[in-house]
């Protein structure tokens, strides 16, 4: 608590901490994005319950629990399907985040590359669209996805 | 040694995150040093070379805590894991690591953790790694001895040391053994450093023990030092009168603490050879100074050690070391204060400044902490103190610039008044200097002679120094045949006559020192800036009866020497007077800058009107009045006659007289 002794942080706030971890790029997409997943009252501050909320998930939980909450990051006008424009426009933010310092292969160094590789693994109906079945089969079965995912193995 | 070497990588961290980016190679060096300074100073078990490496790298088997930033982004981190999988390789490390940093502020929790964990082995291990973390950092000192500690007077005692560290969640089985390791040192004060004979009766090994007494000599002393440097930060917050008594309240705070197992460290003479520390046992309150300079306080301080004697191996069951050791027939350790005195002083300045700058530095780099509040450690709870001393420094300072502003205000009055009376004064001088052409006798004080002893001593000098002043004379009629160069006057000259001005500025620029005289008064003030010195020049009563009276022949001389004086100086006016033009262009001094305007016209005495001025001494006024004052246009006979006027009118002016008395009474000079 001693660390935002509002008791709540504020959008800015959890803007400017991502600035500091990425300071080569531009991270306010993004963190507006993650700002709102947890936020789940939506009133615009995120105070220590949904914090928790969103650590337990993240670092606790189970790997169908986090796969659930991307899913929810990356259903922006919450069809319970992901778009490949939905799907873009988070990439997009996350690439313009982390920026320069990654070095990608050849099929996915720009987020509209990225896209369209996942939709093409995962797609298997391909209808234009992820379901929330195909996106939880298609992350499974990458490992790089379920390595990142569990970020926070055996550390709680 | 070696804290003199843990201070300066301090400082050097310090002034690198301020001057370089913390991503530079550097940085990072002189970081991972200090870090392992710290590790080899404060940890429990003795780092070998090679273990040391290790105690860093035990960190990253700890769990991670729930701090928010870090946590924030790996929660970002994982979700975007869908999209972008490698996202998480940059930033990964770098939450981990600050994630895994032991959190500080809640011990309940740690305890809390610890009981529900299922397995009791992996209790051990965690808690012994955490404790071993938390215990590095509890030793590390922050800041300096919180005003709790400090009033209590063990601010650096070895008890005090153990009631922190042992805070900091040693595990549990430790603090029945550390609590009897408190028992036995309260009768015990630790002398050594490195005694291994210390026996204490703990479940400690000997080893540990003394690593433990270390790391105290080590804390105490950065706390020790701290705590100057904070009164010389927290001094700056007061207004420079009130300086002096609250640097002695502070450090009769610190004495308070004394004595302690503190030395010096630039100038205790231990060595690695030679382990025996002085210690401090006092600070001499009432030889202690404020020295004031532009944004710090440095102070100084006299402080009495006493130095252990090399031969004197003290028993540490002995329970005070001041105590004469039995079995030595040598001398008992001397209080040495006064052959340190003068070093002391130096040495200390030094050590102070070197602080000064460390602290500046820190207080640069958090410009957000305020100067008087008193720095806490991270453990000892707010007290009430910072607030109190925070008022108390607002309202000083509130009464400082009151204070500042009254005088201002005074002093804004006075130079009001001072100028309406140079106004007016300029009014009364200006006219006379039409008939008398400004010959204003601002002659520095002549000694007045106020009683009969005094008058003969005149007499005397005057009858000595008239021979020299006609010799002089003499010389100078003959000299101003030859070509210019420099001349020797006699001193003489200027206490005798009392026609001090020209001659004064002519001795002054003639001799070859840089006896600065006071043109102010010779060209153009006059104190008290009150239009006193109406006279030509000073020629009291007491002057003509030095003489002889005003129908002597001695009186008959003084006239004759005057002309031929006035004479011999006209000749040369061109140099004296180019000399204070030059002077006198764009001078701010504020005897070229008393006159207001050049007047008008100028009538010689003669009546006719002088010819007009070649343009350029219209700009220099003050030049233009030396000018006048020479009569460059009158002849040489008409110059008779008009000194002999001068000389009448002054003789006896009751200006002259009033000023006296005026100089009397306001200054108190005779």
């Amino acid at each position: 608590m001693r660390d935002c002794p509002k008791g709540y942080i504020s959008k800015q706030e959890f803007s400017a901490i991502y600035k500091n971890y990425f300071p080569f790029g531009d991270s306010t997409k993004y963190a507006s994005m993650i700002f709102q997943l947890i936020d789940i009252d939506q009133n615009n501050e995120i105070d220590f319950e949904e914090f928790i909320q969103a650590l337990n998930v993240s670092a606790k939980g189970t790997v169908e629990e986090r796969l659930e909450v991307s899913f929810k990051l990356f259903d922006l006008d919450e069809d319970d399907r992901i778009s490949p424009a939905e799907m873009l426009a988070v990439v997009d933010s996350i690439y313009r985040m982390v920026g320069p310092t990654q070095v990608l292969s050849e099929d996915e160094d720009t987020p509209n590359k990225r896209v369209e590789k996942v939709f093409r693994l995962m797609d298997k109906d391909h209808d234009g669209f992820l379901s929330k079945q195909e996106f939880l089969d298609g992350a499974r079965n990458d490992p790089m996805i379920m390595n990142s995912l569990n970020l926070y193995a055996g550390m709680v | 040694m070696a804290i003199i070497t843990l201070w300066y990588l301090e400082a050097y961290l310090e002034e690198m995150q301020f001057y370089t980016s913390i991503h530079s190679d550097s940085y990072q060096l002189c970081k991972r040093l200090y870090q392992q300074c710290q590790t080899i100073v404060f940890s429990e078990t003795s780092p070998d070379i090679g273990s040391h490496l290790d105690i860093p790298r035990a960190k990253f088997d700890i769990n991670v805590s729930a701090h928010i930033p870090p946590n924030i982004v790996g929660i970002g981190l994982v979700f975007a894991s869908f999209g972008a999988p490698h996202a998480h390789t940059h930033a990964k490390s770098m939450v981990l690591n600050q994630a895994r940093q032991p959190r500080f502020y809640d011990p309940v929790e740690d305890e809390e953790s610890v009981e529900d964990a299922e397995d009791g082995a992996k209790v051990e291990e965690k808690v012994r790694r955490r404790s071993l973390i938390s215990d590095i950092l509890a030793r590390v000192p922050t800041g300096s001895p919180s005003l709790e500690e400090m009033s209590k007077g063990s601010a650096f005692s070895f008890k005090n040391f153990l009631k922190k560290t042992n805070k900091r969640g040693k595990s549990l089985d430790k603090t029945p053994s550390s609590a009897s390791l408190v028992e036995e040192t309260r009768e015990k004060i630790v002398p050594e450093k490195s005694s291994k004979s210390l026996e204490i009766d703990t479940t400690f090994e000997n080893q540990e023990d003394v690593r433990l007494l270390n790391s105290h000599y080590f804390h105490s002393e950065m706390q020790f030092i701290m705590a100057l440097v904070d009164i010389s930060e927290r001094l700056v917050a007061f207004p420079k009168h009130a300086r002096q008594s609250s640097l002695i309240a502070e450090l009769t705070l610190v004495n308070h603490n004394l004595p302690a197992n503190i030395c010096i460290p630039f100038w205790c003479s231990a060595e690695s050879s030679n382990q025996h520390h002085h210690q401090i046992c006092r600070i001499a309150l009432s030889d202690c100074v404020v020295l004031n300079s532009a944004e710090r306080v440095p102070f100084l301080m006299l402080v009495e050690v006493i130095e252990t004697d090399p031969h004197n191996k003290l028993d540490p069951s002995s329970p005070s070391i001041l105590q004469k050791h039995e079995d030595s027939n040598q001398e008992e350790p001397r209080v040495s204060t006064d052959s340190q005195r003068r070093n002391s002083t130096d040495y200390y300045m030094k050590v102070i400044s070197r602080r000064q700058s460390v602290s500046e530095i820190r207080q640069r780099l958090s410009p957000a902490t305020p100067t008087s509040s008193s720095v806490l450690d991270g453990l000892a709870p707010v007290s009430k103190h910072p607030i109190k001393q925070d008022e108390y420094a607002d309202r000083m300072r509130t009464a400082a610039v009151m204070l500042a502003q009254l005088y201002q205000q005074q002093q804004k009055q006075l130079e009001s008044l001072h100028q309406s009376i140079r106004k007016s004064r300029s009014g009364i001088l200006t006219p006379p200097r039409t008939s008398e052409s400004g010959r204003y006798a601002s002659a520095p004080a002549s000694p007045q002679l106020s009683d009969k002893k005094q008058y003969a001593k005149l007499k005397n000098d005057f009858e000595e120094i008239r021979g020299r002043v006609l010799k002089e004379m003499a010389i100078l009629e003959a000299e101003r045949l030859e070509v210019l160069s420099k001349e020797q006057e006699s001193v003489g000259i200027e206490d005798i006559l009392p026609e001090r001005n020209e001659n004064d500025i002519r001795n002054s620029l003639e001799r070859d020192d840089d006896d600065p005289s006071d043109f102010g008064f010779m060209l153009m003030n006059s104190p008290g800036s009150v239009g006193f010195e109406l006279a030509p020049f000073k020629l009291p009563q007491e002057y003509i009866d030095v003489l002889g009276g005003m129908h002597s022949e001695k009186f008959a001389e003084f006239r004759t020497l005057m002309k031929t004086g006035f004479l011999a100086l006209r000749k040369r006016y061109e140099s004296i007077v180019s000399l204070v033009k030059i002077m006198e262009k764009d001078s701010k001094l504020p005897c070229f800058t008393g006159l207001t305007k050049p007047t008008a016209v100028q009538l010689t005495p003669t009546g006719l009107p002088m010819p007009p001025e070649p343009e350029t001494n219209q700009k220099y006024p003050v030049t233009q009045a030396l000018i006048d004052r020479f009569q460059l246009s009158l002849t040489d006979e008409a110059i008779g006659e008009w000194m002999d006027k001068i000389i009448d009118s002054s003789c006896n002016n009751m200006f002259t007289k009033l000023y006296d008395s005026f100089q009397y009474y306001a200054n108190g000079i005779l």
